[in-house]
């Protein structure tokens, strides 16, 4: 236990404000590929299974349509249930769900000094947007990428930087050994929680396909933290003095990338020896799908339970699409090179807000080399050459979908880690556009389909 | 051009490292940071310490680190040099090193690392068609940055990262490392500017001067 968190509890209402003014700062840097980015490639997808798609994509639009309120109804948001009833039509909800994950409030960290959903232009809630695929670091040493999950999610000492200088280090610094909220329902001290499912709490909720993170109790009065010895979420990082993490990991290629091997064993003097294991964007994705957008919520046992589905097919409300259209926001992500060579360095931003400042403002239809990066039958192709089709689970396809983002790095012109020029950011940056039109493409025909398979 | 940034940069150094507080670290008491961030003067005693990390790829990473759990502040700089210059007196600019601070409390919380870093050489080798109608050739060759120096590279944007979150923001650090009485110690000075929100999408400067430190070494 580290008894210099007893002091947060009395610094929260002073730091709450300067979280509010934090969250104000920088905000594109906290939303990944950026806000318009994720919408407009949402909606294409609509576009092209109105109109290049199969018979099946354009039936499975049409049920979208028809259980939204129509294409497009006005207004922007995406909950039918905001108090006018308004349905806003399948485009509006793409668009909305496709950007909907950035804007929770759900990963609430304390440490001595801070204690809230965000700090210095990050919302935590990021960190449960990546997957990692890495098995070296920048240096060529191992990197153990499959501790919890086939594919775990972002970690400071799975990163791509690790341990060297660079945002990731310097987050990971600013973090240090702070402890996560693992009971987001029954925290009272977070007073800004948000959402977007009822008693939501990312760090069970995202536990999926099998995950096995070690969560422990939750303790720490109203804040409900992880702090057990031997668990994920007791400590983000250990990385320099004073290095007070509890626990102590085993080393594999002579850096420590085995995580809670040695609980309580951490020793004060030995940087990296404890550190947190996110789930990966593809399990907050099944998440969402199967638990919330299938299952209305009814079993949240972290599987699919088919029986749950069942008369959904006819009686699901636009309400419930919500969750498939935020299913879209990982498929969007898991197209950034940066998100699956586990880093929020490396460029990440910088490439993401280029991204934005073309395609993010292009015109629907419009024909602008520099900002129509959408290519339908660039789509097509990409959807040809899937292994991993509708009937397959989410999780597959996005992790499908991931190695291609992987390997693009290797294509020569496309490494945006390492280079800022314009031609290299455009051929990454068009094929990120198209695979994620592809990959939203298939999830929604997925999800429709799910939904008839299961009826 | 770049000469003179340079030389205002260095200056800009000195008028902020000097500040009201002197600058003399071997003045100090043992465990000592003294600095005076966004124009309010703080002292601390006995509640810092410096370290001396490993990384493993001929790179060692010096750290000054600051926990006042009493008032609730924490700060650390930390620096990545190789290892042969260990032992040296040192330096450095974050726009030339790989430096970085940190500082929160409940008032006022900032982060400052390099606007602008070199990329590794981490042996990556790009895969490329060049035989799509005849007979399909897969030829891999190593980036062109590599025969680049600094210049090209920032000039082509080629083998370089940039964190635009923290263009504005500069760093200085001098680093001596003094063996007192059988135990090291880090003396120095520190000065900078981070930058942290004032308003909607707008962000300010926060000067940090007259940065002196007399830290032991732990874990040795």
């Amino acid at each position: 236990m580290n008894m210099n968190k007893a002091l947060s509890s009395h610094m929260l209402v002073l730091t709450m404000a300067s979280f509010i003014a934090a969250a104000i700062l920088f905000p594109d840097g906290a939303r990944a590929f950026c806000d318009k980015s994720h919408k407009n490639s949402a909606q294409d997808a609509v576009v092209y299974m109105e109109t290049y798609g199969t018979n099946q994509h354009r039936w499975a639009a049409d049920f979208l349509k028809a259980k939204t309120g129509g294409r497009s109804s006005g207004g922007t948001g995406f909950d039918p249930n905001n108090g006018d009833g308004t349905q806003y039509g399948f485009i509006n909800v793409a668009r909305a769900g496709a950007t909907a994950p950035d804007y929770t409030q759900d990963l609430w960290w304390d440490d001595t000094t801070t204690w809230g959903w965000n700090a210095v232009g990050i919302n935590f809630t990021s960190w449960t947007h990546f997957m990692n695929l890495l098995k070296t670091n920048d240096d060529g040493n191992t990197l153990k990428y499959n501790n919890y999950n086939d594919f775990d999610g972002y970690s400071w000492n799975g990163c791509f930087g690790f341990p060297n200088s660079g945002i990731d280090w310097t987050v990971a610094s600013y973090m240090n050994d702070a402890w996560m909220t693992i009971d987001l329902a029954n925290c009272t001290d977070c007073t800004e929680k948000f959402s977007f499912v009822p008693n939501g709490n990312p760090a069970v909720d995202y536990r999926q396909n099998g995950s096995t993170n070690p969560l422990g109790a939750p303790s720490g009065d109203g804040k409900k933290v992880g702090s057990g010895n031997g668990t994920s979420y007791n400590c983000y990082s250990d990385c320099s003095w004073p290095n007070d993490c509890p626990d102590r990991g085993d080393t594999l290629g002579g850096l420590y990338q085995i995580p809670n091997t040695h609980p309580g064993d951490d020793d004060n003097f030995t940087s990296n020896q404890d550190w947190v294991v996110f789930e990966p964007m593809d399990n907050a994705a099944e998440f969402y799908f199967n638990e919330f957008f299938l299952e209305g919520g009814a079993s949240r046992n972290s599987q699919l339970d088919t029986g749950s589905v069942a008369g959904r097919y006819y009686s699901i409300v636009s309400a419930d699409i919500r969750y498939l259209a935020m299913v879209m926001h990982y498929a969007g992500d898991s197209c950034v090179q940066h998100h699956i060579w586990n880093t929020s360095g490396y460029n990440h931003s910088d490439y993401e807000n280029w991204i934005e400042d073309r395609y993010g403002n292009r015109t629907l239809g419009g024909s602008d080399a520099n900002a129509n990066y959408e290519n339908y039958a660039t789509v097509a192709a990409i959807l040809r050459s899937r292994s991993n089709r509708e009937p397959e689970a989410a999780e597959h396809i996005i992790t499908e979908n991931a190695f291609m983002t992987y390997l693009l790095r290797y294509r020569s012109g496309y490494d945006v880690l390492s280079n800022t020029d314009d031609a290299t950011r455009k051929s990454a940056g068009s094929h990120a556009v198209n695979q994620a039109i592809a990959t939203i493409v298939l999830l929604y025909e997925k999800g429709v389909m799910d939904l008839r398979r299961y009826r | 051009m770049k000469t003179y940034t340079v030389i205002l940069m260095l200056l800009c150094a000195v008028m902020i490292g000097g500040g009201a507080l002197g600058a003399d670290p071997d003045r100090l008491a043992p465990n000592t940071i003294i600095m005076k961030i966004d124009g309010k003067e703080y002292r601390f005693s006995g509640t810092s310490a410096g370290s001396i990390t490993d990384l493993g790829n001929g790179t060692v990473r010096l750290t000054i680190g600051l926990r006042d759990n009493v008032r609730g502040i924490m700060m650390r700089i930390s620096a990545d040099i190789p290892e042969d210059r260990l032992g040296e007196e040192l330096h450095l600019a974050a726009d030339y090193a790989d430096l970085t601070m940190i500082y929160k409390s409940s008032a006022l919380r900032f982060m400052i690392a390099p606007a602008l870093q070199m990329a590794r050489d981490s042996g990556i080798e790009y895969y490329e068609n060049n035989g799509w109608t005849a007979k399909s050739r897969i030829k891999k060759h190593r980036p062109d940055w590599l025969a680049m120096d600094r210049d090209e590279r920032i000039a082509s944007g080629r083998g370089v990262i940039r964190e635009k979150s923290m263009e504005g923001t500069s760093l200085f650090l001098v680093l001596r490392p003094v063996a007192d009485s059988g135990r090291q110690e880090f003396r120095g000075t520190f000065s900078g500017v981070a930058r942290v929100p004032a308003g909607k999408k707008g962000t300010r400067p926060v000067v940090i001067n007259g940065g002196q430190f007399r830290v032991e070494v732990i874990g040795q």
